[in-house]
């Protein structure tokens, strides 16, 4: 009969408390949730990649070199490791479409096993079919073709019109790129047979490698019988690289931020409960003095913690896991075109995550629970005597705390008799303001980030891309009309140092050029005579620094040439190794090839002009870029807002909650000044300032581990190509702090309306 | 007209079946300076009638003057003002602000009062010249009983109504507290109105009001109430 009476009193402690109790699962609800969403998203991205990777057979390797022949094929399909071999053909034409609209042709010379396109409509493409394609299905809804239509290319002048088959994503284009962001508007892919474009010549090979092969070793060997292939592997081919560095991104944002908010949550979790675990006193004497077992009412004080962790821990993980990974999954993964979205089980950290907002609760639970029956059940008997006053710091300062009027003498004396309550507090408004300038800074620093690289940092208006190489730099300077002209020459390039290798570009800027301003803030970097400039973040991968020598290898080119660093450049966008013309020259590797061309203040008609030449593939305008780059960032915005809505709602719960406390703890006092004819305002500005002084020092307190906080996120984000520098901005900051400090004097205001329900009779009543 | 009247006043509390009537059909009156004790066992509705008279809860029916004012008729911030200017409250459990000092848990009470006295000359008067810098729990309970009487007394009340003030003494200390009320009413011409279950202290008064099952048994006059040192129990 014992266990149902103390079931009974349970339920009964928790509905009259229902606040504290509802305050508790929700805490435990946001400590789980931030972390099941985040968890959440990134698996189910992993999983869907990895997946969709491995069940179509995404390559290991792909090998461009000039002539992709029999011979190629069968001395590639000889190195031990690899598993299969496919030729290809591929370019990027024009569609009949529009003069606008490209699509990268892929053409396999066999069937399509390596990189096996995911068929969404329509039927695979046989060997034989000569007029059939297979379309990418994102190009194909932007221009609403569908299986059965045509769409034709141009080659050589000579339009050529495939019928779409099958409508496909495909695991090597996941993202779909000329620039930046994905645009199936202009540009997207469409796969054939190679003996339909003979024209196309085959200069790919794309193969895998065995389950267990060395894939390192692998790629060394392909170099080696391939000297004058470009070999890129998954490491350095862009649409996967991104796409897993996505992945990555959100993986890492899980270790940070919710763990953060986890602890926040559980340490106010841990306080409430040994409050009421405290409160909880004359009972716990009454049931001893009954002589209940110890082992029952610890028992029922360790269901005080378990049963609201448990539930707000499950509610948590359970909605976090199954709502907003997938309303957010569309709006993070725009950029990328996947076939389908897996939706991987709950993992074993988030569990571990429940299991531990469990034990944690009921650990202080048990340890409340010691610390008050240790007391003789007389001792529990008698009310606790309320906490001593105590002189505090300041009143040992005379003259200072003379000075202070009555209500300042008392609200400070208060806020430090409940040095726990009052630090809690203090902490939730710190941590609400630091995620909130987290979240304004880091849309900060991207923002910053972009108009650095394009507006500054790329000095040109225009950068206009050439393929094959027609003419010379001179010719090109002589020829446009613009207000600066620059030649660059961009090359594949291996750098080896002692501590690695990684194949990256080396760019090739004129003598005394102006156009790309890659010193420290955007200022010009005097390219080093005879030396080589690295840029900042390869540096730091490879653990170089200026001085040290490196090694670079040309592919298609067995001899090396050693470069000292002479310089580090800042470009955080993209790595590599900058030489100025006359270095290269020196190097006897080959002469100055433009790639492309920077223009500065392009003439009227200067673009038309270049883009009716053969050689021009297309021109960016970093201006473009921006705007690019920017909507990419709009789309994140949906997972700032949840950061900024975890934050507010952490704050909420945790000011409402220590509201409740000490109107729980005080009530005597405030029945008290209302007895003594304090009128209702005046008690609730008691209150008020208490805790607005507390707002304030936390609102403070918080801006520095907002402001470091953005820092160790965008350094969380940063991949192997990119340097993220954070920017947080002074407005941000005001912003953030502002709403803060407004959000919880809006709450202050609500909660001390109880003021004047507050019942002088009921609260003083004698305690008999 | 008395000081204090009481006419037909009735409390209940809950509804229904629940029904509880603390108080029912009160009627009595209380002269200006006045030491009125009110007597009666537990529960007879003592602590109600005080409740009532200061301004702390209110009545069902019937009205309640207070030098003329109609204390049954104020709402929210006059009530509030009552009890700030003219009310004067004792505790049984004293009820001090435990992260006050004595002479601080005095100041409060100054603080909403315009004419109140000054703190440190209350204190001397109630005997705590040496322990104004005391917090509560720091003092002994006649000398917190009388930290909150120095409370009360600091607003200068015209009406001090005590809450069995020596309920949670001994027999000694007591006595010196209601000593103490003594004085103030025989000083100040304050009207003193004391609750009390014991029947011993109901000899200093010159008015008892007997209250037993929520209803007046009987009002006492006592020409020559002893003085306080003159009683034990």
């Amino acid at each position: 009969m014992v266990t149902p009476m103390l079931g009974r009193k349970l339920r009964r402690d928790m509905s009259r408390q229902v606040m504290q109790f509802l305050s508790i699962i929700l805490l435990c609800t946001l400590g789980t949730f931030a972390y099941a969403v985040l968890d959440g998203i990134a698996r189910m991205a992993d999983v869907t990649v990895e997946t969709y990777f491995e069940e179509n057979n995404l390559a290991d390797y792909w090998v461009t070199l000039p002539e992709a022949d029999r011979t190629a094929l069968s001395r590639m399909r000889s190195l031990p490791g690899i598993r299969e071999v496919t030729a290809r053909a591929q370019a990027d034409l024009e569609t009949t479409l529009s003069a606008d609209v490209n699509v990268s042709v892929t053409a396999y010379d066999g069937p399509m096993d390596i990189n096996r396109p995911y068929l969404i409509e329509g039927s695979a493409l046989d060997g034989s079919d000569l007029r059939g394609c297979l379309l990418q299905r994102d190009f194909a809804r932007a221009h609403a073709l569908s299986v059965g239509d045509r769409l034709g290319v141009r080659l050589g002048g000579e339009d050529i019109a495939f019928v779409v088959r099958g409508i496909v994503t495909s695991p090597e284009f996941v993202i779909v790129s000329e620039s930046i962001a994905a645009d199936p508007e202009a540009y997207g892919y469409i796969l054939i047979n190679a003996r339909a474009l003979p024209a196309l010549p085959l200069t790919q090979i794309i193969a895998t490698a065995q389950k267990d092969a060395d894939r390192d070793a692998l790629r060394a060997l392909i170099e080696q019988a391939f000297p004058r292939a470009l070999v890129v592997d998954r490491r350095s081919h862009s649409s996967t690289v991104r796409v897993r560095n996505d992945a990555q991104m959100f993986k890492n944002m899980t270790l940070i931020f919710p763990i953060l908010a986890y602890f926040i949550a559980c340490m106010i979790v841990m306080t409430t409960l040994s409050r009421m675990i405290d409160a909880q006193r004359l009972q716990i004497g009454t049931l001893k003095a009954l002589g209940f077992p110890p082992r029952k009412i610890r028992g029922h004080y360790l269901s005080y913690a378990v049963v609201p962790a448990l539930t707000g821990a499950l509610i948590g993980l359970f909605v976090g896991h199954t709502t907003l990974p997938h309303v957010l999954w569309n709006t993070l993964m725009s950029e990328c075109d996947l076939p389908y979205q897996l939706d991987p089980p709950i993992s074993l950290p988030a569990w571990a995550m429940v299991a531990l907002t469990v034990a944690l609760a009921a650990g202080i639970c048990w340890f409340s629970y010691h610390k008050a029956a240790r007391e003789t059940p007389a001792a529990l008997l008698r009310p606790k005597p309320p906490k001593d006053g105590q002189r505090i710091l300041l009143e040992r300062i005379p003259p200072l705390w003379r000075r202070l009027g009555f209500n300042a003498k008392t609200v400070a004396r208060n806020l430090l008799r409940s040095k726990l309550r009052s630090f809690m507090f203090f902490l939730g408004i710190l941590f609400c303001n630091m995620l909130l300038i987290a979240s304004f800074g880091l849309q900060d620093s991207v923002k910053r980030l972009t108009y650095e690289h394009y507006g500054e940092v790329l000095h040109y208006d225009a950068l206009v891309r050439l393929s094959g190489t027609v003419g010379t730099a001179e010719s090109y300077e002589r020829r446009i009309a613009a207000g600066a002209v620059e030649c660059l020459m961009e090359r594949s390039v291996t750098l080896r140092s002692v501590s690695g290798e990684r194949t990256t570009v080396l760019t090739v800027l004129g003598d005394g050029q102006q156009l790309q301003r890659l010193g420290k803030g955007a200022s010009l970097l005097e390219l080093p005579e005879g030396g080589a400039a690295v840029t900042e973040k390869l540096c730091e991968v490879l653990g170089l620094s200026p001085g040290d020598e490196i090694l670079l290898n040309f592919p298609g080119d067995d001899e090396s040439v050693t470069l000292r660093i002479g310089a580090v450049a800042c470009n955080s966008f993209s790595q590599g190794v900058y030489l100025n013309r006359t270095t290269w020259e020196r190097l006897r590797k080959g002469p100055f090839t433009p790639t492309a061309v920077q223009l500065l203040d392009p003439a009227e008609g200067t673009a038309e002009r270049l883009l009716a030449m053969d050689e021009v593939e297309r021109i960016d305008y970093p201006s473009v870029q921006i705007a690019e780059t920017l909507r990419m960032l709009d789309s994140l915005s949906t997972i700032f807002a949840v950061l900024e809505g975890i934050a507010l709602a952490l704050a909420f719960v945790i000011c409402w909650n220590m509201g409740l406390m000490n109107f729980a703890e005080r009530l005597r006092e405030y029945a008290t000044l209302k007895v003594l004819g304090y009128h209702q305002r005046e008690i609730r500005n008691l209150i008020l300032s208490e805790n607005l002084i507390l707002t304030l020092l936390g609102t403070a307190a918080g801006i520095y581990p907002g402001v470091l906080l953005t820092f160790a996120i965008m350094r969380v984000c940063e991949s192997e190509t990119v340097r993220y520098t954070a920017y947080p901005d002074l407005r941000s900051v005001l912003i953030a702090s502002a709403i803060t400090f407004g959000f919880s004097f809006v709450l202050q205001l609500l909660q001390t309306r109880r003021v004047r329900s507050i019942d002088m009779v009921e609260a003083l009543k004698s305690v008999e | 007209m008395a000081y204090i009247t009481f006419d037909h006043v009735s409390k209940h509390y809950g509804s229904g079946e629940s029904l509880v009537r603390a108080l029912e059909d009160v009627c009595f009156e209380i002269e200006k300076g006045d030491f009125c004790v009110v007597l009666g066992p537990s529960g007879a509705g003592k602590t109600t009638l005080l409740n009532l008279l200061g301004g702390m809860d209110k009545a069902t029916s019937g009205t309640i003057t207070v030098g003329g004012r109609t204390v049954t008729g104020l709402r929210g911030p006059q009530l509030t003002e009552y009890r700030r200017s003219d009310v004067g409250f004792v505790f049984q459990f004293y009820n001090l602000m435990p992260n006050l000092t004595a002479l601080e848990n005095v100041e409060l009470a100054r603080q909403v009062c315009k004419n109140a006295f000054d703190p440190r000359k209350v204190m001397d008067q109630v005997g705590l010249r040496e322990r104004m810098d005391n917090f509560p729990a720091q003092l002994s309970g006649g000398e917190q009983q009388r930290v909150s009487i120095a409370r009360a007394l600091c607003k200068n009340p015209a009406l001090l109504l005590c809450d069995e003030p020596t309920g949670a003494l001994d027999s000694k200390t007591g006595v010196q507290i209601l000593s103490l009320l003594q004085d103030v009413q025989r000083d100040s011409g304050s009207t003193v109105v004391v609750i009390t279950h014991n029947a011993t202290i109901a000899r200093l008064a010159n008015r008892i009001i007997r209250v037993k099952n929520g209803a007046i048994e009987s009002v006492e006059f006592c020409s020559s109430p002893e003085r306080a040192e003159e009683i034990a129990w």
